[in-house]
């Protein structure tokens, strides 16, 4: 309520400088030529002045003022017709204008703002704090039963989901797994496990999420996102024919929603382009992993998920950044930057990683294979050395 | 609340802007003085209200209130306080917020301190600089909005990318948006004289100080710009010809032509047409600068946006704008009339033959920064363009340009005598061939230009010295007089005198670091020693430690010279959390005659660490030569007096120069 009275304050004041303006302008306004006598005039004074301090000869001063007294002239020559106080319908245009004002301010916004919602200052976030930190401590209670108890397929499957949530993808998927061996495979978990596979991969679907998705398409067998991950597995194989002929199907599929279709044409057309050899700008890879699930978390425009998919990467390389004992994150993370085509920071990854890893011999072993696999320049060089 | 009480501040500025745009520019059609007069309150009640905007999107940064999505993606609630606040125009929407606030704050200008402008003429400027609002603010409200939010809010915010977080950048986008925006009083002024087809004589007093406001702020920022790319970025360039620094130049060169042609036409009611023209194609190539940055047509630091839809927009309003005037140009400039005549030896002559090659540099740097964007766009091949094609192209236009800068405040307005002047500018042309050779002989071999464009530099130092003592009659008065007239000089004399001075001084910097560098790059490790240019430097070793909101590596180098220490270096490489992202802080040691710059490089597998080591002479003459421009633009700025040129009369015994 004290929003909308602010506004109407702030809305008021405007309309109300405008008319204080209108009833208050000059009675007898200076039309240019007015104005324009008047520079001329400080113009000599200057010139009086200049030669006063010394800063004009007389000669210079004397063909200073024949200057002015030139322009002068040449001004004279232009027709100025006077300005009139106002004319007839000019209240009817202010008129107008005062009450489009508010009637445009408050429809715009309408339309763009939120005004149910309160400033949310990060200081004054205490009792989310507090429920973020119940939420740890519910999800710390739970790890430390299964860390006793870790064939408690119960305890998995309450924690994968939050996991999920909580974008540890990693976990999520070995939480999942696990529900999935000890409680029995359910198309839910599944789901949730390849899900989650996929988004720890950086939207890479490996043979697990594959084969995870074969057996929900088995149990389901009219399951979209499997049919999806799928078709992005095939995709990202190279096997682009398939993967289109897969995506022409699915788009045609009854239960299609308008925000998966356009995911999915976006992949049509971006295999189109692969299988004829162009390259294809980062939003490619794996974009839709997750999307089509319920309670999926990948945003449907392309925009999103590509900020998501740099943010996964990022998050990775910050791990690795922090922790650099992880050969086969090293591997993920060039893998990540080589299909989303920054080659320089594969580059880059694989000389962190070999610092990183420098006096673990397998370790380099194994990110020197994967960079030479990925073809990482500079992968080559190493070895020769 | 306060970020709603923001937005719709900032919906109310859009409406009050196209009132602004229709009514006085109406008014001045049907000449009523009461519409015209709306104008003057409507400029300055729309910019207290992008004042209030911009408050609340601030606030929101330094509260770090992450349920504004555009303070989500780009603050954090760790970083320290001045980046919180720089967070607001470190991003593409704040940063249009930026834009428009400066061009509310001119407009207001118009309308406070233009009371003795001729009423039409106020109206229609009003009205054009109105029109600029309303497009940007459209572009904002609808592709770009600041105060966009999320509901739920994430707990943390993304961070700021981190090799934005630095004090020079921090102040990089609002003088260099000052100067973009302030080109738009210049335009405004320009399309009011076109739409009224009448230049009146209160137009060029009023763009001249304008544009120099504006071309001093822009200086600014681009020193600042390549000050911190010279330190952050690790290789200790200072100048890359990159699209984005094109992007700013460009307009710096259209706008000292502009500066230039202004003095002539305020001084001499001459060059009426072109100065209008030069006003015109400034202004749009601020709004090209603009695109370039904002479209991500480039993609680097400043494409905080890579959205082609943003892009179109901001073609489109470049597009309405450039072709709008230059449509409106060629229809209308005939009807201006053209201003007094001069020969072509005479200061206004200098100061064609200074417009003629800016302009010419400034269509190089054009040519240069857009046929690889053309080329790619047409063929999809990509090619870079890069110091070469400018050092072959720009260079061999600034010599001549460097050479007749000394020239040119010596003449006399309307006639004057090259050969007088010339004598006058012996002495300094000579001190400037000597000091040279003798430098050139300490220092060794290097290009067989440098020391050509070293005396150059030199000869613009000295000219503007010249030019000062020659006002003052050096010689000609006995000494008490010669120093009550070196005091009582007009202060845009001194202004004048500096903003050349600071050229010459930047030219030698450029000179000294462009031929003279020297680098090295060696891997060391603790307890090993390298040399360079005469200094000594001694690896003690990498210590890891924390900041506020980065872990740093920072190295211990102990500096000698001939045995006897000089300082300790300390570059580092900084991680920040977040986002998670490596950056380069490089130890400097600055001395009078160059900068000894250390960097860090990666670790290498033999246990060492790899070093860029660079001698760098006289690299901080750029920056100081650019600070001494500021300064010289603000004293001609303070100097609020009218300015008309005393012309030479013809026949008359080539006496002296006038003072102003």
């Amino acid at each position: 309520m004290l929003l909308w009275v602010i506004f109407s304050i702030l809305t008021a004041g405007v309309v109300g400088a405008l008319l204080w303006s209108y009833r208050r302008a000059d009675e007898a306004a200076a039309g240019s030529g007015h104005a324009d006598v008047a520079v001329y005039a400080d113009q000599l004074l200057q010139i009086d002045a200049d030669r006063a301090r010394g800063l004009l000869s007389e000669a210079e001063a004397q063909s200073a003022r024949a200057e002015v007294g030139r322009r002068m002239l040449t001004r004279a020559a232009d027709v100025d017709t006077g300005v009139a106080t106002a004319t007839r319908g000019s209240e009817r245009v202010l008129g107008v204008v005062a009450l489009s004002i508010p009637v445009l301010a408050l429809i715009l916004y309408t339309q763009l703002g939120s005004p149910g919602l309160p400033d949310l200052p990060h200081a004054g976030r205490t009792a989310e704090d507090a429920a973020r930190s119940q939420v740890d401590a519910m999800i710390a209670r739970v790890e430390q039963r299964l860390r006793s108890a870790p064939e408690d397929g119960n305890g998995w499957d309450v924690i994968g989901p939050v996991y999920l949530r909580m974008e540890r993808y990693g976990q999520a998927a070995e939480a999942f797994a696990n529900a999935n061996r000890l409680l029995g495979e359910t198309p839910k978990r599944l789901a949730g496990f390849v899900q989650a596979e996929i988004l720890a991969n950086n939207g890479i679907v490996n043979s697990n999420a594959k084969m995870a998705a074969e057996r929900l398409l088995a149990l389901e067998p009219d399951r979209l996102d499997a049919r999806m991950w799928l078709a992005l597995a095939k995709e990202q194989d190279g096997q682009f024919a398939e993967a289109l002929t897969d995506y022409r199907a699915l788009i045609k599929a009854p239960q299609m929603t308008p925000a998966m279709t356009s995911a999915i044409e976006v992949r049509i057309s971006a295999v189109e382009r692969l299988a004829r050899g162009e390259t294809v700008e980062p939003p490619a890879s794996g974009g839709m992993s997750g999307s089509t699930g319920p309670g999926g978390e990948m945003p449907s425009d392309a925009a999103g998920q590509q900020a998501m998919i740099e943010g996964m990467v990022a998050r990775l390389a910050g791990r690795l950044a922090a922790d650099g004992k992880d050969p086969a994150g090293w591997a993920q993370l060039m893998r990540s930057y080589m299909v989303l085509g920054r080659k320089d920071d594969a580059t880059k990854a694989l000389s962190d990683a070999r610092r990183a890893l420098g006096d673990d011999a397998a370790a380099l072993e194994q990110v020197n294979t994967a960079a030479a696999e990925l073809g990482v320049e500079g992968a080559a060089k190493e070895e020769k050395k | 609340m306060v970020v709603e009480i923001g937005h719709f501040a900032l919906i109310l500025a859009l409406v009050v802007a196209t009132a602004q745009m229709i009514v006085p520019m109406w008014g001045a059609q049907v000449r009523d003085a009461r519409l015209m007069a709306v104008g003057d309150s409507a400029a300055v009640v729309q910019f207290a209200l992008l004042i209030i905007s911009f408050l609340a999107l601030m606030h929101a940064f330094v509260t770090s209130d992450f349920s504004v999505l555009n303070v989500a993606d780009n603050s954090h609630s760790e970083k320290p306080l001045i980046y919180r606040i720089a967070g607001v125009w470190g991003n593409h929407e704040g940063s249009m917020l930026l834009w428009v606030l400066i061009l509310g704050l001119f407009g207001a200008a118009v309308a406070l301190y233009g009371r003795h402008l001729p009423a039409t003429l106020r109206a229609n400027v009003l009205g054009v600089q109105a029109s600029i609002a309303v497009a940007f603010l459209l572009f904002m409200l609808f592709t770009s909005n600041p105060f966009e939010r999320v509901d739920p809010a994430p707990f943390e915010g993304r961070g700021l990318n981190p090799i934005l977080q630095d004090p020079a950048l921090a102040f990089h986008p609002p003088f260099l948006y000052a100067g973009y925006v302030g080109f738009s009083m210049a335009f405004s002024f320009a399309v009011a004289a076109l739409i009224e087809g009448r230049i009146d004589a209160a137009w060029a007093r009023w763009v001249r100080p304008w544009t120099l406001a504006a071309w001093m702020c822009l200086t600014l920022g681009i020193a600042m710009g390549s000050w911190w790319a010279y330190y952050e970025l690790g290789w200790g360039g200072w100048w890359f010809w990159d699209p984005v620094e094109n992007a700013s130049f460009m307009p710096w060169l259209a706008g000292t032509a502009l500066l230039h042609s202004a003095l002539v036409m305020e001084k001499r009611d001459a060059l009426k047409v072109w100065t209008i023209l030069l006003a015109i194609l400034t202004f749009s190539l601020s709004l090209m600068g603009t695109f370039l940055v904002r479209s991500g047509v480039l993609t680097s630091v400043h494409a905080f946006a890579v959205d082609p839809d943003r892009g179109i927009v901001i073609l489109t309003i470049m597009m309405f704008f450039t072709g709008g005037g230059l449509a409106l140009f060629a229809w209308r400039a005939g009807a201006l009339r053209q201003g007094g005549l001069f020969a072509p030896i005479s200061r206004e002559g200098s100061l064609v033959l200074n417009n003629v090659l800016l302009s010419v540099a400034c269509a190089t740097v054009l040519v240069g920064t857009l046929y690889p964007l053309a080329l790619e766009g047409i063929t999809g091949e990509k090619i870079s363009v890069g110091p070469p094609f400018f050092n072959m192209t720009f260079i061999p236009l600034m010599l001549p340009l460097l050479f007749a800068m000394p020239f040119g405040p010596l003449l006399a307005w309307k006639r004057g005598d090259a050969r007088a002047v010339a004598q006058r500018l012996a002495f300094a042309g000579g001190l400037a061939v000597l000091v040279t050779i003798g430098v050139a002989a300490l220092s060794g071999p290097g290009p067989w230009l440098a020391p050509l464009c070293a005396a150059l530099g030199l000869f613009v130092l000295f000219g503007a010295i010249t030019d000062l003592l020659s006002r003052a009659r050096l010689g000609d008065v006995g000494r008490a007089e010669f120093l009550r007239r070196i005091i009582s000089l007009p202060r845009s004399a001194y202004g004048t005198a500096l903003a050349h001075a600071g050229i010459g001084i930047m030219v030698m910097g450029i000179v000294g670091t462009s031929a003279y560098q020297t680098e090295k790059i060696v891997a060391l490790k603790p307890g090993e020693r390298a040399e360079v240019a005469g200094y000594d430097l001694l690896f003690k070793g990498i210590t890891p430690t924390k900041g506020p909101n980065y872990s740093e590596q920072i190295a211990e180098f102990e500096v000698t010279r001939n045995g006897s220490p000089v300082t300790t270096l300390l570059p580092s490489k900084r991680l920040y959390n977040a986002p998670p992202q490596p950056t380069t802080e490089a130890g400097i040691y600055p001395a009078w005659t160059g900068d000894l710059y250390v960097a860090l490089g990666d670790e290498q597998p033999s246990g060492g660490v790899a070093l860029r080591l660079y001698f760098h002479p006289f690299v901080r003459f750029i920056w100081i030569g650019a600070v001494i421009m500021f300064i010289g633009g603000m004293i001609s700025l303070t100097d609020r007096r009218l300015r008309v040129g005393a012309p030479q009369r013809a026949r008359s015994r080539p006496a002296a120069v006038p003072a102003e």
